[in-house]
């Protein structure tokens, strides 16, 4: 079971904050797939690679590096979030 | 991690509540004869925002990871920069205009390498830690502050 959270402006416009999956998805690349399906227009819009930015279990990692290669099995947490905005 | 690494003073925290800049410096520089720089900055919160006026500012962040990369931050540059003591305090949460929003301290034996890691602490925070900010404006709109791409830029100079 992998724990998807989302924060900020993509928690507001998906509506939640928080979902679990109960399969294990191969890859960040068919992963976020899954995810655009279950959240529709909004998700087909927002979750992409070129929109949010990922950490698995709180590292960022760069989902545009197409040499990453992330074992999910062994993954608790996933996050998507938009570009931080701190400081 | 080297032995003058393990000898730094160093403390990373996220809380809700003010912080008060004078005892920050004085608790870096009480426990040590080697200081002679300390660079500080602090973030505050801009009352005018996209020619708006606000109400108040949201921090948002990923409790967990946001305190881990921090540390990856600060580890960073006390192994660039030859540091005595360091201190990073954000706040989250909603935050008044005019109010602190960010602290580092920096303590050295000299100014070049406080202003330096100041500067890489800053631009790296701002581009690798997970905060977001949401504007509550006067008028009753909100709106989420949208990265900048001058950030980003500041950031890949180091």
């Amino acid at each position: 079971m992998i724990k998807i959270l989302y924060f900020a402006s993509l928690r507001e416009s998906l509506g939640i904050a928080e979902e679990t999956l109960s399969f294990v998805p191969a890859d960040l690349t068919s992963l976020l797939k899954t995810l655009q399906q279950r959240h529709g227009h909004r998700g087909r819009e927002l979750l992409l690679p070129s929109r949010v930015l990922c950490a698995v279990d709180q590292v960022m990692v760069d989902l545009n590096d197409s040499t990453l290669v992330i074992d999910l099995s062994v993954s608790k947490e996933i996050a998507f979030f938009p570009p931080v905005t701190g400081g | 991690m080297t032995k003058d690494n393990m000898t730094i003073q160093k403390k990373v925290v996220v809380q809700t509540a003010p912080f008060d800049i004078k005892k920050e410096t004085r608790l870096l520089t009480e426990k040590s004869s080697n200081i002679g720089a300390i660079v500080t900055f602090t973030g505050i919160v801009r009352e005018l925002q996209e020619e708006q006026n606000l109400e108040c500012l949201e921090l948002e962040h990923y409790s967990g990871m946001t305190e881990q990369s921090l540390h990856a931050i600060v580890e960073e540059a006390t192994e660039r920069w030859s540091l005595t003591g360091l201190t990073l305090i954000h706040r989250v949460g909603k935050l008044k205009p005019k109010e602190d929003i960010v602290l580092v301290v920096i303590a050295t034996s000299h100014r070049e390498a406080a202003f330096k890691a100041c500067e890489f602490l800053m631009d790296y925070l701002k581009t690798r830690a997970p905060f977001w900010k949401k504007c509550y404006y006067k008028n009753g709109t909100t709106q989420w502050v949208a990265a900048k791409l001058a950030d980003a830029e500041a950031a890949s100079r180091w």
